[in-house]
C-alpha cells in the first residue's frame, strides 16, 4: 500500500471529507485556503479563496454542488463547488467548529466555539434551492439557535431525516438535539475527556466516535448505546468506519500532542493510523507516515481508500491492497486451521 | 481506706467524746471503733532451701550461719528465723523459714541470696511462699500432651509437576503482583495467581522457587504452594533487603530501622525464628548487598570485616574454628573482596598492594583453611573475581592503569582449579589496552564471552578453556565485531548467548548460536531495560520498566532463537522475575540420555504444541463466528429500516427523488466542457 502524499496545505490539516461518489477529496487546514482534489491520484483540482482564518470544518451536500467551511475568520462560507465562487458568508460572533448540509440542501448547520465568553451554539440556517443561480432570497441569519454542551463544539451532524443533531465537544459528552426546537433529546457520556470526532457508518445506523481519552465508540444510533469500544494507547483525533461488510474495520488516528512531537522521536509519538476489528475490537495492525499527529481522517464512501490528515501539513491517500478486502474472509476460513496430517 | 472513709463521713462521730462512759459495753465500743485488722501475710517470709542436715550439735552454728547471711540484707522480723527439726533424729531438715520485717526486704533478699553458695556441697535455692505453693501445685504427673492434629504441608514445588511442563513468572505492574504461567500457546494472559499491594515494594523469589518473599512495613512474608498460602512470616521492622541461602534454609534481612548492632538478621526459613543478628550498614547508600554470602550447600556463610573474613557456621552461627579449634575470623590484612565457589567450600579472595607487599590473589579451602593457590598480582586497580559455575575455573579479571594513568586497560587471569597444581594463563587482548565492559561465563560448559572496546559499537570475542590433547588453553573461538550490544545474557542452558544493547534507549538483540558459531535471531525491543531467561533457556524476556521509562512499558516474549512470541504492554510496568527452578536431578550420563532423543521427543511435543493451539484457535474462532453474527443481526435489522425510510429521504430531496441511495442507480455520460481561462494577445 503505498500512499499519495498531498502536500498541497502550508499548515496542519483540521478536516478532510470525501464527496458522496468518493472521487473528490475536500481538504481544510490552518492555512486559510480549503481545496478540492481528486481521490484517484490526489491531482490538484483548486482552491477556495475567501477565509481569512484558519478553517476547522468542511461539509460538501450529496450532490457535490455546494460546499460549506467554518472559519476561525468568525465566518461560514458557502461556495459553488465547480467554479470555486463564493456564494455566501455567514457572519457568527466566535470561531466556526462544524458545519453540515442537512439531507436535500434545504438546511444547514454551524456550531461555534466557545472562545472569549461566547457560548457554544449550534445554529441551524435555510437554504434557497437556486442559491448557485442567486443569492437574493438567501437569508444569513439562522432560523434555529440554541446553546449546547459545556465546552467547545468539535463536530455537528445531521441526524437521519434531518429530524435531529449530533455533537460532540471538549466536555466529554455527545449529545442528541431536536432539529425543530434545539431540545436536548440524549446526553451520551461516552468518554471520560475530550470528544473531537464523530462520524456516521454509510447508512448512519452506527456513530463511531473518536476521544482524547485514548479510546473510539461505536455507538448505536436508535438506542443511543455504546455497543463497542476500541481501546487505543494514545490520545484520538479521528474515527471512521469501513462501508465494506467484507472489511468490517474501524480505522482511528491522532498521537501524541502537537507540542510534545518534536521532543521525542516519531517512534514514541504514536503518529500511525490504527486499524480495530468493528466487531471484535482487536487491533489489527497500523499504518505509519505521518510526522505529526493525524488530526482528521476519513475512508472513501466505495471503502475502497482512505486519507488522513496531519499536523504536519500532509495528506496521504492510501489505496487497499487487495489482501485487505480478503483479509477477512482468510481468517474464517478454518482450511488454514487443519493441522498437518501426522506421519 | 474503706475504714477511715466511714469514720469521717460519719458526723455524730465527731460530738461523741472520745472516751464514752465506762457504763457502756466493750462491745458497743468495738462495733463503734473497729480494732485494726492484722493483715496475716507470708509477703514477708521466704523460704530458703539447700542448707545442710545437721544434727544438733552443729544446729546453733548454722542458725548463727543463716542469721548473718540474711541479716545483710535487711532487718528479720522477731523471731524471724525458724529452721525446723526431724523430732525423731534431731537433724535440721534442710530448709529454714526466714521473716523479715518489711516486704521489700523480703524480695531484696530473694534476689541477692539466691544461689549463694554456702560450701562446696551446698547453695541457697529461695523462694517466696506464693512460689512454693505454685510449686504444689503442679501435679506431679505430667498430663499426656497431645500433639495437634497433623496437617500435611502443601507441596510447595508442586509448579515443577504441570503437565505442559510450563514455567511461571512474577509480574509486577501499579500496585499489583501477579503470577503467570508462560504459554507461548495462549493468546490471552490470565494471571493463575495475583493481588494488588501483596507486597509494599518489590517480590524476590528463593534461589530454588520455592518461596516467593514479599515486603511489608513489619517484616518479610513467604509465599507458596499451590493456593499461594502464607508459609512463613519474619518480624524485621522496616525490612528493605533480603537474601537467600542457596538451598533456600537460611533467609537474611536487612532494615534501616532497626538498631545498627543488630540491622543484619538471620532467620530459619523452616521454624521461622531469628538465628542471629549482627551489626551491619547504617544506611542503603552503604549496603553492600548481600552482606553475607553462603556457600552452595548452606552449611557456611561468609562477610567481610576489616582486614579479616568472618566465616560462620550455620548449624551454630558461630564462628569456624580454626585448626586448633579455637573460634576465630580468617585475618588477611587488606582484603578487598572475596567469593565462594559455586561448587564446594572454597573461596577465591584479592588482597591489593600493601606496603612494597604485591597484590594477591588466593584461593582457600574451607573449613580446613588451606591455601590451594596463590597469584601475585603488581599494578593492578581493580580486580574483580569471576567463579566457573560448576567451579572448574576462575576467572579474575584485573583492571591496570595505562602507562599515561589516564585510562584503563583490562587483563585475564585464568585460574584451572581442578588441575594438580592450578595452572594459571594470562588472557591479554589484541590490541593490548583494551577496555573490557561485560564478562561472562557459559553457565553451563567450558566458554565465556567478553565485549570489550570504546563505545558506541564494541566487540564480541568467545573463548573455550577446553583441554584439547590433555594441554588446558585458553583459546579464541571468534570475534563479532561491532556489535551494538553492550550486555551478555548466556542461556541457562548453555550454547546460547543473548547480546543486548540496553544502555540509553537501545533495544538491539541478537541471539547467537555459540555452538555452530552463527547469529541465529536478531530484533529489537525499544528502550528495552531488563533481560531475563527462564530457568530452563526456552524462552527470554525483555521488558520495559516504569523504572526508567514512562512510555511503551510492558515485556515481550521471545524463544530462545529470538521468535517474538508475544508483547505485552502494561501500564506501569516494573519487572518480570522468572520464578527459579531447583537444580536438575539427573546425573550427566541421564542428560546426555535426554540429549540423545531430543529430535524424537521434539518431534512429539510439537505436535502436541500444535494440536493445542490449533484446537484453541478454532475454539476462538468458533465464539468470534457467533458474535459477529450477533452484531451482523442488529446491522441487518438497521439496514432494512434504512432501506424503508427511502420514500422518506427522497421527499427530503425534493425534485422527486433528484438523488438516490444507489449508485448503480446512475447513467453515466461522458461531457466534454472548454472553459476559456485566458486570452493573451501574440505580440512580435
Amino acid at each position: 500500500m503505498r500512499p499519495i502524499l498531498v502536500k498541497g496545505h502550508e499548515r496542519a490539516l483540521t478536516m478532510i471529507k470525501y464527496n458522496k461518489e468518493g472521487d473528490l477529496l475536500f481538504t481544510v487546514s490552518k492555512d486559510h485556503h480549503p481545496s478540492v482534489w481528486y481521490a484517484d491520484n490526489g491531482e490538484h483540482i483548486g482552491t477556495y479563496h475567501g477565509h481569512t482564518g484558519a478553517v476547522w470544518c468542511v461539509a460538501v451536500n450529496e450532490s457535490s454542488t455546494l460546499l460549506l467551511t467554518g472559519s476561525a475568520d468568525n465566518s461560514a462560507r458557502l461556495w459553488d463547488v465547480p467554479t470555486g465562487n463564493e456564494l455566501m458568508v455567514f457572519k457568527h460572533p466566535a470561531p466556526v467548529r462544524a458545519v453540515d448540509f442537512a439531507l436535500g440542501d434545504g438546511h444547514f448547520l454551524t456550531a461555534l466555539d466557545n472562545i472569549m465568553g461566547n457560548k457554544p451554539t449550534i445554529s441551524v440556517y435555510e437554504l434557497t434551492p437556486n442559491i448557485r443561480q442567486s443569492a437574493t432570497g438567501q437569508s444569513d441569519s439562522p432560523t434555529l439557535k440554541f446553546i449546547g454542551h459545556d465546552g467547545k463544539i468539535n463536530r455537528a451532524l445531521w441526524g437521519p431525516l434531518n429530524k435531529t443533531i449530533v455533537t460532540c465537544s471538549d466536555d466529554a459528552s455527545v449529545r442528541v438535539w431536536d432539529a425543530a426546537t434545539g431540545e436536548q433529546i440524549h446526553k451520551i457520556h461516552a468518554h471520560r475527556d475530550k470528544v473531537t470526532d464523530i462520524q456516521y457508518a454509510w447508512d448512519a445506523s452506527f456513530l463511531v466516535t473518536a476521544s482524547k481519552d485514548g479510546s473510539a465508540k461505536l455507538i448505536d444510533m436508535d438506542s443511543f448505546e455504546i455497543v463497542k469500544s476500541y481501546e487505543c494507547d494514545r490520545p484520538l483525533n479521528s474515527a471512521h468506519i469501513s462501508p465494506l461488510r467484507e472489511c468490517p474495520y474501524v480505522i482511528v488516528g491522532g498521537g501524541q500532542d502537537a507540542m510534545s512531537v518534536t521532543t521525542t522521536s516519531s517512534k514514541m509519538g504514536k503518529l500511525d493510523a490504527v486499524f480495530f476489528h468493528l466487531v471484535f475490537e482487536d487491533e489489527l495492525g497500523s499504518v505509519k507516515g505521518h510526522f505529526g499527529p493525524i488530526n482528521t481522517l476519513a475512508i472513501a464512501p466505495h471503502g475502497r481508500s482512505f486519507a488522513s490528515g496531519g499536523e504536519d501539513g500532509y495528506v496521504r491517500i492510501h489505496h487497499f491492497d487487495p489482501s485487505y478486502f480478503t483479509a477477512e474472509e482468510e481468517a474464517f476460513n478454518p482450511a488454514f486451521l487443519q493441522p498437518p496430517a501426522e506421519k | 481506706m474503706p475504714e477511715d472513709h466511714e469514720i469521717v463521713d460519719d458526723a455524730d462521730a465527731a460530738e461523741e467524746p472520745y472516751l464514752p462512759e465506762d457504763d457502756e459495753s466493750d462491745g458497743e465500743l468495738e462495733s463503734r471503733f473497729p480494732m485494726p485488722v492484722m493483715k496475716d501475710t507470708l509477703d514477708n517470709a521466704i523460704v530458703v532451701d539447700g542448707l545442710p542436715q545437721v544434727p544438733q550439735e552443729k544446729y546453733e552454728k548454722l542458725f548463727k550461719l543463716v542469721e548473718k547471711i540474711f541479716t545483710q540484707v535487711g532487718t528479720l522480723a522477731e523471731d524471724g528465723i525458724m529452721m525446723p527439726q526431724d523430732e525423731s533424729t534431731g537433724l535440721s531438715k534442710g530448709f529454714a523459714f526466714v521473716e523479715y520485717a518489711r516486704r521489700e526486704a523480703a524480695e531484696d533478699a530473694l534476689k541477692k541470696t539466691q544461689g549463694y553458695k554456702l560450701d562446696k556441697n551446698h547453695t541457697l535455692v529461695v523462694n517466696t511462699f506464693q512460689q512454693v505453693n505454685d510449686f504444689l501445685a503442679v501435679p506431679d504427673l505430667a498430663p499426656a500432651i497431645v500433639p495437634p492434629e497433623y496437617v500435611p504441608q502443601e507441596d510447595l514445588t508442586s509448579w515443577l509437576l504441570d503437565a505442559k511442563a510450563r514455567d511461571q513468572y512474577a509480574l509486577r505492574w501499579a500496585d499489583n503482583t501477579e503470577i503467570y504461567w508462560n504459554d507461548p500457546t495462549v493468546a490471552k494472559l490470565e494471571p493463575t495467581y495475583g493481588k494488588k499491594g501483596w507486597t509494599d515494594t518489590h517480590v524476590v523469589w528463593s534461589p530454588q522457587g520455592r518461596y516467593l518473599a514479599c515486603f511489608h512495613r513489619l517484616g518479610i512474608i513467604l509465599w507458596g504452594g499451590p493456593s499461594w498460602k502464607k508459609l512463613m512470616k519474619f518480624g524485621h521492622e522496616g525490612v528493605k533487603l533480603v537474601d537467600f541461602s542457596p538451598c533456600e534454609r537460611f533467609v537474611v534481612t536487612w532494615s534501616p530501622l532497626t538498631e545498627q548492632a543488630s540491622s543484619v538478621q538471620v532467620w530459619e526459613v523452616a521454624s521461622g525464628t531469628r538465628v542471629r543478628a549482627f551489626a551491619g550498614p547504617k544506611d542503603l547508600a552503604q549496603v553492600k548487598w548481600p552482606v553475607f554470602r553462603w556457600s552452595h550447600d548452606d552449611v557456611l556463610l561468609a562477610r567481610l570485616g576489616d582486614d579479616c573474613i568472618h566465616v560462620y557456621e550455620s548449624a551454630t552461627m558461630k564462628l569456624l574454628p580454626d585448626a586448633a579449634g579455637k573460634r576465630s575470623s580468617l585475618k588477611i590484612d587488606g582484603v578487598k573482596d572475596f567469593a565462594w565457589c559455586p561448587t564446594e567450600k572454597r573461596i577465591a579472595y584479592w588482597v591489593p598492594e600493601l606496603e612494597n607487599a604485591p597484590a594477591r590473589v588466593t584461593i582457600l579451602d574451607l573449613p580446613s583453611r588451606t591455601e590451594v593457590r596463590q597469584k601475585n598480582l603488581f599494578n593492578l586497580q581493580e580486580c574483580n573475581l569471576h567463579w566457573h559455575p560448576q567451579g572448574d575455573f576462575l576467572g579474575v579479571r584485573i583492571d591496570r592503569h595505562t602507562k599515561t594513568k589516564k585510562t584503563i586497560y583490562t587483563t585475564f587471569e585464568l585460574f584451572r582449579v581442578r588441575d594438580r597444581n592450578v595452572a594459571i594463563e594470562v588472557l591479554e587482548l589484541e590490541p593490548k589496552e583494551t577496555r573490557i565492559i561485560a564478562f561472562a561465563w557459559e553457565p553451563k560448559g567450558v566458554r565465556f564471552a567478553l565485549i570489550s572496546g570504546e563505545g558506541p559499537k564494541y566487540d564480541v570475542s568467545l573463548f573455550t578453556m577446553e583441554t584439547v590433547k590433555g594441554m588446558g588453553k585458553v583459546r579464541l573461538l571468534t570475534k563479532l565485531e561491532k556489535r551494538a550490544a553492550n550486555t551478555l545474557f548466556w542461556s541457562p542452558v548453555g550454547g546460547t548467548l543473548l547480546l543486548a544493547a540496553l544502555q540509553a534507549v537501545g533495544g538491539d538483540l541478537e541471539w547467537y548460536n555459540v555452538n555452530e558459531l552463527q547469529t541465529i535471531g536478531a530484533d529489537e525491543h525499544f528502550m528495552c531495560t531488563d533481560i531475563e531467561w527462564d530457568p530452563t533457556g526456552r524462552y527470554v524476556a525483555t521488558g520495559v520498566s516504569h523504572f526508567r521509562h514512562q512510555t511503551e512499558n510492558g515485556y515481550n516474549l521471545w524463544s530462545s532463537q529470538g521468535k517474538l512470541l508475544g508483547r505485552h504492554l502494561k501500564e506501569k510496568f516494573y519487572a518480570l522475575q522468572w520464578r527459579p527452578r531447583p537444580p536438575s536431578m539427573l546425573d550427566d550420563d541421564q542428560e546426555r540420555e535426554v540429549r540423545k532423543n531430543l529430535r524424537e521427543a521434539s518431534r512429539r511435543f510439537e505436535a502436541e504444541d500444535l494440536k493445542i493451539k490449533f484446537a484453541a484457535e478454532i475454539e476462538k474462532l468458533e465464539k468470534r463466528k457467533e458474535m459477529k453474527s450477533l452484531f451482523y443481526q442488529l446491522v441487518d435489522a438497521k439496514n432494512s429500516a434504512w432501506r424503508a425510510r427511502k420514500a422518506e429521504r427522497a421527499a427530503l430531496r425534493g425534485d422527486g427523488g433528484r438523488e438516490s441511495d444507489q449508485d448503480d442507480e446512475y447513467t453515466i455520460t461522458d461531457e466534454i466542457v472548454e472553459t476559456v481561462v485566458k486570452t493573451v494577445e501574440q505580440t512580435a
